[in-house]
């Protein structure tokens, strides 16, 4: 790609045409989730706001319809749908967790309390208790009824990522460290990993065999764990999000539900779709002009939201608030694209082993 | 003839014979003519024949009469039969039909009696059932001004089929009617508590619904509008419940926090216990009368309120009771209380109204529990340690008594001395093991922690350690004192031959402190023993965590130990050139530093007189570099011990980045702005931020900025 391709492309705010979700966040959107049953959208901003939006799709076509929303006092980082459908729990800078049972229309209330900001959030349907994980080092699960966290997990040191699938479920914390827990036994680490990439942990995903994991980091790369340690000679890493020689950070990894594929979203303002095992790069999107923060699918994969916004990677510098546009969009994933290929091209694959 | 006599025709015909022949004599008589006679008979024919065709059309008449009124019956009949559904009896047929007419209707008119006096019974069953479908129907329908016209009935059809019909609908109908009654008085008592929960007068209510509702005797409307409304008044209120105990529970939950903050007696609590345990109950679990009233959340308001205003009074004064009790906590364990100049500021910081004071008091309290759970897992060494230094005390005592020449007198309280003396020896006998078990206790508690163990600041092992080389030292001198008491002796024994004279035992120096410093120098001893410590700490650290870096480096890398000594070595001169210099900046201690430098000074000059050429620096000098060759030892097995486990590596791991003592209340400190301040000027090459940490410190400044 050519530089002038590349401003050229950059300036167009919506170079895949996908659908736009209005009215948008007035500030960069930290997190988005679909209802588990239905395909209601809820996003989280750094405008204090928790908005819901009801999708409708019909031979291809999308229309989207504001529902309710609601605000925390702060900035709100993460948000999480119980597994009924029925409620979010969203948490951010007021170190708070708040429990929003939308589909009956009732208020949100607070749930969940910690020393610092909460930054990850996710429902364990199979203990009925939300985990939250906070910059104050712990990790606190919380039977909602409540006022007491059911336990708290000491962290080696501040939580930056978390990913649940069924009883696996992986912790991602400043100086790179992973831990991985099994949910039938909480209370105990089952393995602490060093991360394979060099950079701060950004972003993970449980493989939804959950005998692994996907990380991102802050360095334009993503690495493949393995839990099993038959199965470590099977992890690598391979680069992905850079432009040119700028390092790009990799802001979020979501597996298809179905086809069991990734998107992996970043600063650079693209999503690309991996096959993690035959190694393949299915797609690359064009580049959009701002980063990509947070993405997810719906519940059976034929719906991809993706929010385009600042995210801080350059800092407070780069931050321009005048012309910086909050969009959310949706993207509608060919099959092609998600589908796991039979046969795939090695000549053309470019992810590689990356030096640790 | 007889037999034709007895026939009245016969007999009217005689008659009409006999009188036709008295006609025939008159008329002869008379002499009437023929013609007239002719003429006189055809009359009489003609008259004959009109009565009998009278006759005849009269029977005729009276025939069809009857047979039409058998027809009539015969109908009615059927129409009721068919009417009421059965089959009827009577089915004139015809042919087999016999007797006459008469019998026949004479027959049929019971039967059609009958009948009619059973279709009466049926109608009036089905006017009883229809009247009352009827008032049902209007009760449900709720037109209570609908008038009750009489029921109009179905002439045709009277079937006991349709009385069924009828009777179903009849149940159906009532059964609809107590369903109604029963949803109405379920709603009716659910308003009722609702409304007594919420303190709301039940019977207004209810009438604005239904005025006929309020009315306990008298028939109630059971319209669908009727319990529409009602369910509509039942969910109105839920929602006002439902709004009211969130409400509730919020100032209840403000409460508990107010009090915790607090400390309010339970006494005080007692009164709004029934508030509190319903923090969180659900919707269902309130019914007590009136515990939702507006006057009952108005008096729970006040409270707060009230609460709050102590609170705001109280919040200076909590801060500082909570302080006091944080450093009565790091008192009793020996751990080095907060920084005081950085309690000062926060709580100038609270006068100034910068700070919440809440969020101070949220640090402290904290960090009290911090400190309360490190004091637990401290608590064993903590005993260990007591019992060590009331060994030290006993074994300096001892040291005093052993001195003292005069201990052998005789005098009052010799014996319990003695005993005293006796119990020391042993206890002193005990000691090195005791420091052992204690050092290795340490040791195994850092592993552990990751952290160092503290005594009052000063590292344990560091005063371990000190005080193993103090006991070498006080060996030697105890060494050097027996030679000298032999070359006393000598001395003596050579004046013994010269003048033949004994001297009585005198008192080395000071004899008369003697005595004192046989209980005093316990604490003189162990003060010494202190400042000895608090002389190193800083350096220690330093050449620990230098090690400790070392050590790890080394570890992880999996180079020979075997370079490592000559390293640390190395260190030595500079720690100690500096252990002079770094006392200077301690200056609270300083007064008991200079105590305890001239305490020893004046010890080593009583001990040894004749060293008094000896200067201060070197009788410092020995000690510090056993200090390291001690140390290195301990390093040493620290190492292979750490080699042989490679799990305490990752332990470890976290040595070098903070002590937890030190750096935790700058890392909780509750002003995000302030703190962050302080944190990014402190360190900000070693703490990793993610993008959204650095915005929202960004967004803090910037709201700082504008304030």
């Amino acid at each position: 790609m050519s530089t002038s391709g590349d401003q050229a492309t950059a300036r167009n705010t919506n170079p895949n045409n996908s659908y736009e979700i209005t009215p948008s966040a007035t500030d960069s959107v930290s997190s988005l989730s679909f209802s588990p049953i239905a395909d209601i959208l809820v996003a989280t901003s750094w405008d204090c706001q928790v908005r819901c939006w009801e999708i409708t799709r019909s031979d291809g076509s999308i229309s989207s319809e504001p529902k309710v929303s609601m605000s925390h006092d702060n900035p709100v980082l993460c948000s999480a749908w119980k597994d009924d459908g029925t409620t979010v729990f969203t948490g951010g800078c007021d170190k708070q967790a708040k429990m929003w049972p939308l589909l009956s229309g009732a208020q949100p209330f607070t749930v969940a309390m910690h020393d610092a900001p909460i930054c990850e959030i996710a429902w364990i349907p199979g203990m009925n208790l939300l985990v939250t994980g906070s910059w104050d080092k712990t990790l606190k699960y919380w039977d909602t009824r409540q006022p007491t966290p059911a336990h708290t997990q000491q962290l080696p040191d501040k939580c930056y990522a978390l990913t649940v699938k069924e009883s696996l479920m992986v912790v991602g914390t400043g100086d790179r460290n992973l831990l991985v827990f099994d949910l039938k036994n909480p209370q105990v680490e089952f393995k602490r990993i060093e991360s394979s990439l060099k950079h701060q942990t950004r972003c993970l995903a449980a493989f939804p065999d959950q005998k692994g994991f996907l990380v991102g980091s802050i360095g334009g790369s993503v690495g493949v764990h393995h839990i099993d340690d038959a199965q470590v000679s099977k992890n690598y890493t391979f680069k992905c999000h850079r432009v040119g020689n700028t390092i790009c950070s990799v802001n979020s990894l979501n597996f298809h539900p179905i086809y069991g594929t990734f998107i992996s979203t970043g600063s650079d303002g693209t999503f690309s779709f991996w096959d993690k095992d035959s190694k393949t790069r299915l797609k690359a999107m064009s580049r959009c002009d701002q980063p990509i923060t947070c993405s997810t699918f719906n519940h059976d994969g034929a719906l991809f939201a993706y929010a385009v916004g600042y995210d801080w990677s350059k800092g407070a510098e780069n931050h321009k608030p005048d012309t910086a546009k909050t969009s959310i969009y949706l993207h509608l994933p060919e099959e092609a694209d998600v589908k796991p290929r039979s046969t795939y091209k090695v000549g053309r694959f470019t992810v590689k082993k990356e030096q640790i | 003839m007889a037999s034709i006599q007895k026939d009245p025709i016969l007999q009217v015909e005689t008659t009409c014979g006999s009188l036709l022949y008295e006609l025939q004599i008159i008329w002869d008589e008379v002499g009437e003519t023929e013609t007239d006679r002719d003429k006189m008979l055809l009359e009489l024919e003609r008259e004959c024949l009109e009565v009998y065709r009278r006759k005849v059309d009269q029977a005729n008449r009276c025939r069809a009469q009857l047979r039409q009124a058998i027809a009539d019956a015969e109908a009615e009949l059927a129409a009721i039969c068919s009417a009421m559904g059965e089959r009827p009896v009577h089915i004139r047929q015809t042919d087999q039909s016999v007797g006459s007419l008469k019998q026949e209707l004479g027959r049929i008119l019971p039967e059609l009696e009958e009948m009619q006096k059973r279709k009466i019974e049926r109608r009036n069953q089905f006017v009883v059932v229809l009247e009352e479908i009827n008032s049902i129907t209007n009760d449900i329908r709720g037109q209570g001004e609908l008038v009750h016209s009489k029921p109009l009935i179905d002439e045709t059809d009277l079937s006991m089929r349709k009385l069924e019909d009828l009777h179903c609908q009849l149940q159906a109908l009532q059964k609809e009617k107590i369903d109604r009654v029963e949803t109405i008085r379920k709603h009716l008592c659910t308003l009722y508590s609702h409304c007594s929960v919420l303190g709301m007068d039940f019977n207004e209510v209810v009438g604005q619904v239904n005025p006929t509702l309020s009315d306990p005797e008298g028939p109630r409307s059971l319209s669908d509008h009727t319990i529409e409304k009602l369910g509509a008044a039942v969910q109105k209120l839920r929602e006002v419940k439902i709004q009211r105990m969130q409400r509730l529970q919020d100032l209840a939950t403000t409460m508990l926090e107010l009090w915790n903050l607090m400390d309010t007696p339970i006494e005080e609590q007692q009164e709004y216990q029934h508030i509190t345990c319903n923090i969180a109950a659900s919707e269902q679990e309130i019914t007590e009368a009136n515990s939702l009233s507006e006057d009952f959340i108005k008096y729970v308001e006040a409270e707060v309120v009230r609460l709050d205003e102590v609170k705001a009074s109280k919040m200076k004064e909590l801060v500082l009771k909570k302080r006091s009790e944080l450093e009565d906590i790091c008192r009793k364990t020996h751990l080095l209380p907060v920084s005081d100049s950085a309690i000062d500021q926060t709580i100038a910081a609270i006068e100034s109204g910068i700070v919440d004071a809440t969020m101070v008091l949220e640090h402290l309290e904290q960090h009290i529990s911090k400190i309360k759970e490190e004091a637990l897992s401290r608590k064993e060494i903590l005993e260990r340690v007591e019992k060590w230094l009331s060994a030290c005390d006993e074994e300096s005592w001892l040291e005093e008594y052993n001195r003292d020449d005069n201990r052998y007198n005789a005098g009052r309280g010799a014996h319990l001395t003695l005993k005293r003396a006796e119990k020391a020896r042993n206890l002193v006998n005990k000691l090195p093991g005791m420091v052992e078990a204690l050092a290795s206790k340490t040791i195994v508690w850092e592993q552990e922690k990751g952290i160092e163990f503290l005594y009052d600041g000063i590292r344990l092992l560091s005063m371990l350690e000190e005080y193993n080389l103090l006991r070498q030292e006080r060996e030697e001198e105890h060494r050097r004192q027996r030679d000298q008491k032999k070359l006393q002796g000598q001395l003596i024994a050579e004046q013994e031959a010269l003048y033949g004279s004994k001297p009585s035992p005198s008192k080395p120096l000071g004899g008369k402190k003697a005595p004192r410093m046989s209980t005093g120098g316990a604490t003189n001893r162990r003060l010494s023993l202190g400042a000895a410590m608090h002389q190193t700490p800083k350096p220690n650290k330093k050449a620990d965590h230098r090690q400790n870096d070392g050590a790890l480096s080394n570890g992880r890398r999996g180079l020979d130990i075997a370079g490592l000594p000559s390293r640390k070595q190395s260190m030595n001169p500079s720690e100690m050139l500096q252990s002079p210099l770094v006392r200077k900046p301690f200056s609270p201690i300083s007064t008991t530093v200079i105590a305890s430098k001239a305490n020893i000074a004046t010890t080593t000059q009583q001990q040894l007189p004749k060293n008094n050429t000896v200067n201060e620096i070197s009788s410092f000098a020995t000690p510090v570099k056993n200090i390291n060759s001690i140390r290195n030892l301990e390093e040493e097995k620290m190492m292979t011990m750490m080699m042989q486990t490679p799990k305490n590596v990752a332990a470890m791991i976290p040595i070098p980045s903070t002590p937890a003592t030190v750096s935790v209340p700058m890392h909780t400190a509750p002003t995000p702005f302030t703190n962050n301040a302080r944190l990014m000027s402190e360190k900000p090459e070693v703490v990793e931020y993610s993008f959204e940490e650095r915005r929202l410190a960004f967004m803090l400044q910037a709201e700082c900025g504008l304030v």
